[in-house]
């Protein structure tokens, strides 16, 4: 067949089902925008780390690199460029830093480099030979984060880093002229020897980057673990990518789950669609095959229509994606900037679009040859009636989805960490019951008709029974179902995470009455180290009993970064049962304050094949043989937590800088009054005093915001699908006006018609919606299964009947409110509509 | 010339005996004759059709078009010999709404190797023989049942077949209308010296024919268009 | 003479087809009684279902009244003209169900607005006997026959009961003998229950079957020649002039 009959015989049968195929392509619009948008989002931040890694270190092939911000002494860098093979390298001084200007202030990655790496590191690392101002104490910004803090132009602003302040010539970097851009991400650059004067510690190091010829990568990495005896970390020059890959994998991986669900969403509207112009297609199938085309033309003619229908499906998506990528999946999650410089700018991979408009593809070609299926492989004409074969796979239906279902649950007890094919294994389930439930349901409708009488309710059991519209009933069903399932999965899964991020962080939050530490939005885990200077003048004011030190920091271990907390020795129970996965609690408790053992989350322990008892160094700046006493929840640090007593901690990094004091007051003492006391004491000094109610509430708006795009998923889910099964039924209403405008003759009244429609919609929606929330429930648990195991959040498992009623009941209701409109109109046929003229 | 040698085709029925759709029909058709196969609903009329169609293969006998045994062609072939040899009209008339009457008829031409233009080269004419000559343009849903009636026949010639299968084509139509396009359509083919092999339970319609065969519980019995008209009369 | 069942007193009704206003009804006069069975003969196009549907109250004339029993269409609401169609006036298509409905429950369906499921189902079983399909009640629509479609709808159309029936070309499909069945059938029923039968027809022979004829011709209806037809029971056949099939085999 010609391709030029191809599209004429496409744009010939194109304008007799537009309203249907502009639907179609909406639906998978949708699906796509939904697809695209995720990726986006997830790309996005792992691109804007490593772009930034990149940026600054260029080509460099390993780092070495200090396990506390401390750092390690210049010396070393000699030492390094001595080893055979190392052509280049370029010594950075890393710190986290709280930025204040005249409008605001923000915390960012100050890197300090040699302008050596500027000749021969990346792209941003160039910046540093425009800021060589005549010994003056310059650094740089990305311009939209400068402007945050008011500074448009050069001017200068206070830099403060651990309790130290310093007044520093800020240059926001679109005055520096280079093209390449840090983007919106939070970081500042600056000459080594500025930022080690910012914090104090002239002559030190946090980190050696080193480029060599890859041919030696062995010979050049035996040395540098040599020189690091132990005391440093060696990798690649890229590990801060690979490090918060880590971090990022349990948000990228819900995220990706979740809007693989609303993706389908999506697609089943526009399967709905689709599903309205079969019985034409159908038939002209039927003719075309009479009239000698065979079947590999007819699918040719079928596959342009698929084609079509996914490019410009697909395009609307990415335009859609974009804008809801922008409006809405912006907001990184926050609890990981704490740990990483992350941006806030979008990164479109070639590969977030390939996955999206590949999806776009796939639900279009499905949806326009999965119905004619049976029509193309047929011959033209049936000899043989189909009831036979559909009654034979209907039998399958149950066994099929009970497979799928105790599958789902081998997942669930065995391996959680296979959410995703337990999701899917779930959804395959509850597609595969709906037939079933369906037909059930219009049984028990049926009995219960009989009792209650009236014409409305049995015109919509006939409907229901009708086999003619049977797929489109089923694919209305569905859409409500997977809507249902979840948001009731998300929904509870979330609520799950919430509960136990909010208590795992009371059990942490509430250890002090006061807590005093520096300022800045990065410090909110409590991990910038300071001088320990106020100590005293804090315990001698008023209402104070104590002064604990609390120490806490980052420590990269593996391929992860571990959050570290060193609550102090006098602390007799430095952890909470909620936080506690295996082991005793008093007898950690009593381990914990002895000290020489220490608590890890359940995935460090299982990835270093630690068990509770066991002995083992941890790779410190001093490395330190600790004993395993427990296992905890990660704390709601993706990568793992690790608690100590703080003296252990000292001895471990030998270092002597607390990260935050505990104020214990005197019974009796005001709060309020002992903190404004306080603040005068540190607060000229960078720091800054939170009782301990205000630091839960930051927690838990941070808690709250992490979790904030699943909510937002979770929204899109519930309007697509009622916007999908609205027009669906919207649509199969309105193609029934003849059959109404028949009844109507024969008498029926406009509200026993209403009333029908309005039966048939609640018992269709009811039942999918019913099914979706017993779903939803199963999915909750496996996915808060699976949250807990896979990235050790810690959660409370509950079954949330009252939400998963109230999604149904609100999912359901919505939508047969949005059908009464067309159903009304529907129902208003003249009688005379579908007689010949 | 179409030659069906004792033909047979039996379905299976759900209890007892076999259905007999087609029992052991002979019937030769020269080129350019009209036969009419008249017989009620249920006598296997159009499984006769659909076996010359290829659509379906006889249990025994053979079915022969120039020389050319149509039952034993494979799926491909037999499209094939459907869009080239042979012509369909049937009495639903699935004409695509919004394309215009002459996209209609050209559908079957889409499917040759034929260019837009030459297509409508010879489809204009076509469609002009059969009346429409001013309705060209006209969307299928502005056209009458008997118009539309006619797009389907002009679009079942447009391959120029030898061959003419009709089934009911006038089923859907009232009878001065359907005399109407029985005209055009005997017509038409007598012209072009297409055999034309058409189905009814029509009296009316069967009248039209060289020849008129009574088909009942699959067989066929020569029936003299004097005895038809006496049926009719006797009604 | 007894008050007419359907009386309609001068309807005309136009037709904007494109620019063009088609008259399709001119000062239509007709009175039906009950028990009076109506054949309504026309070209196609000559406006015989637009008759039907001012006569069903479906749609409303331009001039002219339509009355039923004696009540005046045009002042009924909605809900009156629901309970006229209901109660009062069967309506019989060619079309049938489209879901799969079983024979029985597709007559059923218009009784269950005023009766329950086992009453409805009886009086439709009654109607399917008397049409003679009561063996087809639980077979489905498309597993019939063209004749004994339409039978059903004419079962579908009694079963109501109504005092007038409608019916749009039933023949239309059927072979000679399934058409004179029909029409003996009807015949049948005006005369058992008292019923008033306004029926389209598609050709003289048929209409010849009916107890009174009228050709709508032109927008007007027309008695044709009381020569034209014979009172009697047996349509004349000497009187077809217009059928094809003989013309050309003489």
């Amino acid at each position: 067949m010609r391709f030029s009959s191809i599209v004429r015989l496409y744009r010939v049968r194109l304008r007799a089902r537009l309203t249907q195929e502009l639907f179609a392509v909406l639906g998978i619009a949708i699906g796509v925008a939904l697809l695209f948008a995720s990726q986006v989002a997830n790309t996005s931040l792992d691109s804007s780390v490593q772009r930034l890694s990149t940026g600054i270190v260029g080509d460099m092939r390993f780092q070495i690199s200090a396990r506390d911000s401390h750092g390690f002494d210049e010396s070393l860098l000699r030492e390094v460029a001595r080893v055979p093979g190392v052509q280049v390298v370029a010594p950075v001084f890393e710190q986290n830093a709280n930025v204040v200007g005249p409008t605001g202030e923000r915390s960012v990655d100050v890197v300090g480099t040699d302008p050596r790496l500027a000749r021969l590191g990346g792209s941003i690392a160039r910046h540093l030979n425009d800021l060589r101002l005549g010994g003056a104490r310059v650094f740089t910004m990305p311009a939209a984060i400068a402007q945050d803090i008011g500074v448009a132009s050069i001017r200068s602003v206070l830099v403060q880093i651990g309790s130290r302040q310093t007044r520093v010539l800020l240059v926001p970097q679109l005055l520096v002229g280079s093209t390449a851009s840090l983007g919106q991400s939070p970081i500042a650059l600056a000459p080594l020897r500025t930022v080690q004067g910012l914090a104090g510690t002239p002559g030190r190091l946090t980190s050696i980057y080193v480029r060599s010829p890859p041919r030696l990568d062995r010979s050049v990495l035996a040395a540098l673990r040599r020189i690091a005896a132990g005391r440093l970390n060696v990798g690649h020059a890229d590990m801060t990518t690979t490090l918060f890959r880590r971090a990022a994998g349990p948000v990228d991986q819900s995220t990706g789950l979740f809007s693989a669900l609303s993706a389908l969403v999506g697609f089943l509207f526009a399967f709905n669609a689709l599903m309205l112009t079969v019985p034409q297609r159908r038939s002209l199938i039927e003719d075309l095959r009479l009239d000698g085309y065979t079947r590999r033309m007819i699918v040719q003619v079928l596959s342009l229509d698929a084609i079509v229908l996914g490019v410009i499906a697909s395009a609307l998506g990415l335009l859609l994606g974009e804008v809801l990528s922008v409006a809405l999946f912006n907001s990184s999650p926050g609890y990981l900037s704490f740990a990483f410089p992350i941006g806030a700018e979008r990164v479109v991979t070639w590969r977030s679009v390939a996955f999206a408009v590949l999806g776009g593809m796939i639900a279009a070609t499905a949806g326009v040859l999965l119905p004619l299926q049976a029509a193309i492989a047929e011959r033209p004409v049936r000899s043989t009636p189909l009831r036979v074969s559909a009654r034979r796979r209907a039998r399958l239906l149950l066994p099929a989805a009970g497979a799928f279902f105790a599958g789902t649950t081998v997942i669930l007890l065995a391996a959680p960490q296979a959410a995703i094919v337990g999701v899917v294994s779930l959804t395959a389930a509850l597609l595969l019951c709906l037939p079933t439930l369906l037909d059930f349901a219009v049984r028990v409708g049926g009995r219960l008709q009989r009792r209650l009488a009236g014409a409305a309710s049995y015109l919509a059991l006939i409907e229901l029974r009708s086999r003619t519209h049977r797929a489109r009933s089923l694919a209305i069903a569905a859409t409500g179902a997977i809507a249902v399932f979840g948001s009731v999965s998300i929904q509870g899964a979330r609520g799950n995470l919430q509960r136990g991020l909010e208590a795992s962080t009371r059990g942490t939050d509430s250890r002090a009455g006061l807590w005093v530490l520096p300022r800045g939005k990065a410090n909110a885990l409590v991990t910038t180290p300071f001088s320990d200077v106020d100590r005293a003048r804090l315990g001698r004011l008023p209402g104070v009993r104590t002064v604990q030190l609390y120490r806490g920091s980052f420590l990269d271990w593996g391929t992860r970064r571990i959050w570290v907390l060193a609550q102090p020795q006098a602390d007799l129970h430095p952890i909470s049962s909620i936080q506690l996965v295996k082991g005793d609690l008093r007898v950690t408790n009593a381990r914990l304050h002895a000290g020489g053992w220490l608590v890890l989350s359940q995935a460090v322990a299982a990835e270093h094949h630690l068990h509770i008892g066991e002995s083992f160094t941890l790779p410190t700046t001093v490395p330190t043989r600790f004993r395993l006493a427990a296992l905890s929840t990660n704390l709601g640090w993706p990568t793992g937590a690790l608690i100590m007593n703080a003296s252990d901690y000292a001895r471990a990094w030998g270092d002597q800088d607390p990260s935050a004091y505990q104020l214990e007051l005197s019974p009796g003492a005001s709060l309020v009054a002992v903190k404004r006391e306080a603040e005068g004491v540190v607060g000229g000094l960078g720091m800054r005093v939170e009782t301990a109610a205000q630091r839960e509430r930051l927690h838990y708006a941070q808690a709250a915001q992490g979790l904030s795009r699943l909510t937002q998923i979770r929204t899109l889910v519930v309007i697509a699908a009622v916007l999908a099964m609205a027009a669906a039924m919207g649509a199969m209403i309105w193609q029934r006006r003849v059959r109404l405008a028949d009844m109507k003759v024969d008498g029926f009244s406009r509200a026993v018609l209403w009333r029908a429609l309005l039966w048939e919609s609640t018992i269709l929606l009811g039942t999918g919606c019913a099914l979706g929330a017993i779903f939803g429930l199963y999915g909750q648990l496996l996915l808060t299964r699976a949250l807990s195991v896979v990235t050790g959040f810690p959660v409370i498992e509950s079954t949330p009947l009252l939400a998963a009623v109230g999604s149904f009941a609100l999912i359901t209701a919505v939508a047969v409110l949005i059908v009464a409109a067309p159903g009304y109109v529907a129902a208003r046929v003249r009688p005379t509509v579908g007689m010949p003229e | 010339m179409l030659e069906l040698r004792e033909l047979v085709k039996h379905f299976p029925a759900a209890s007892g005996a076999p259905i007999r759709a087609v029992d052991g029909v002979t019937l030769a058709v020269p080129d350019g004759e009209f036969v009419a196969l008249y017989g009620p609903s249920g006598s296997g009329k159009t499984t006769l059709l659909m076996l010359i169609a290829a659509l379906m293969r006889p249990d025994s006998g053979s079915i022969v078009l120039n020389e050319c045994d149509i039952s034993k062609l494979s799926d491909a072939d037999s499209a094939r010999y459907r869009l080239n040899e042979l012509g369909f009209v049937r009495q639903t008339l699935n004409l695509i709404t919004g394309a215009s009457a002459l996209d209609n008829a050209a559908l079957k031409l889409m499917g040759t190797d034929m260019g837009a233009r030459e297509a409508r080269r010879r489809i204009v004419p076509l469609l002009d023989r059969l009346g429409l000559g001013e309705r060209v343009s006209h969307r299928a849903e502005q056209l009458s049942m008997g118009e539309r009636q006619r797009v389907m026949i002009a679009r079942a010639l447009s391959t120029e077949p030898k061959l003419l299968l009709a089934d009911e084509p006038t089923g859907s139509l009232d009878s001065m209308r359907g005399r109407e396009v029985l005209e055009l359509l005997a017509e038409t083919c007598r012209e072009r010296k297409v055999a034309v092999l058409l189905v009814t339970h029509d009296p009316q319609a069967a009248s039209f024919a060289d020849r008129v065969f009574a088909l009942r519980d699959g067989r066929l019995a020569e029936h003299e268009p004097d005895h038809l008209s006496a049926a009719l009369k006797a009604g | 003479m007894p008050d007419a069942l359907l009386s309609l007193d001068s309807v005309s009704k136009s037709y904007w087809r494109g620019p063009s206003e088609v008259r399709v009804l001119s000062d239509a006069c007709l009175e039906l009684h009950a028990g009076e069975f109506m054949g309504v003969w026309g070209r196609r196009g000559a406006g015989k279902t637009t008759l039907l549907r001012i006569a069903a109250g479906l749609e409303t004339p331009d001039r002219g009244t339509v009355r039923f029993d004696g009540e005046d269409l045009s002042l009924l609401s909605e809900q009156g003209h629901a309970r006229l169609r209901r109660d009062e006036i069967g309506w019989i298509r060619r079309s049938g169900p489209r879901s799969e409905l079983c024979i029985l429950d597709y007559v059923a369906l218009p009784l269950l607005i005023e009766h329950g499921q086992r009453e409805a189902k009886r009086r439709a079983d009654r109607a399917l006997r008397r049409v003679g399909m009561a063996e087809c009640a639980g077979q489905h629509w498309e597993s019939l026959s063209d004749g004994e479609r339409a039978l059903v709808a004419i079962a579908h159309g009694i079963a109501r009961r109504p005092r007038l029936l409608l019916i749009d070309d039933p023949t239309a499909n059927l072979g000679v003998r399934e058409r004179e069945e029909i029409m003996i059938l009807l015949r049948a029923l005006v005369e058992e229950t008292n019923l008033a039968v306004l029926m389209t027809v598609p050709d003289m022979p048929t209409a010849l079957r009916s107890h009174q004829l009228r050709a709508l011709s032109g927008g007007r209806l027309l008695t044709p020649p009381p020569d034209g037809r014979d009172d009697g029971d047996d349509g004349d056949e000497d009187n077809v002039i217009d059928f094809p099939g003989i013309q050309r085999s003489a």
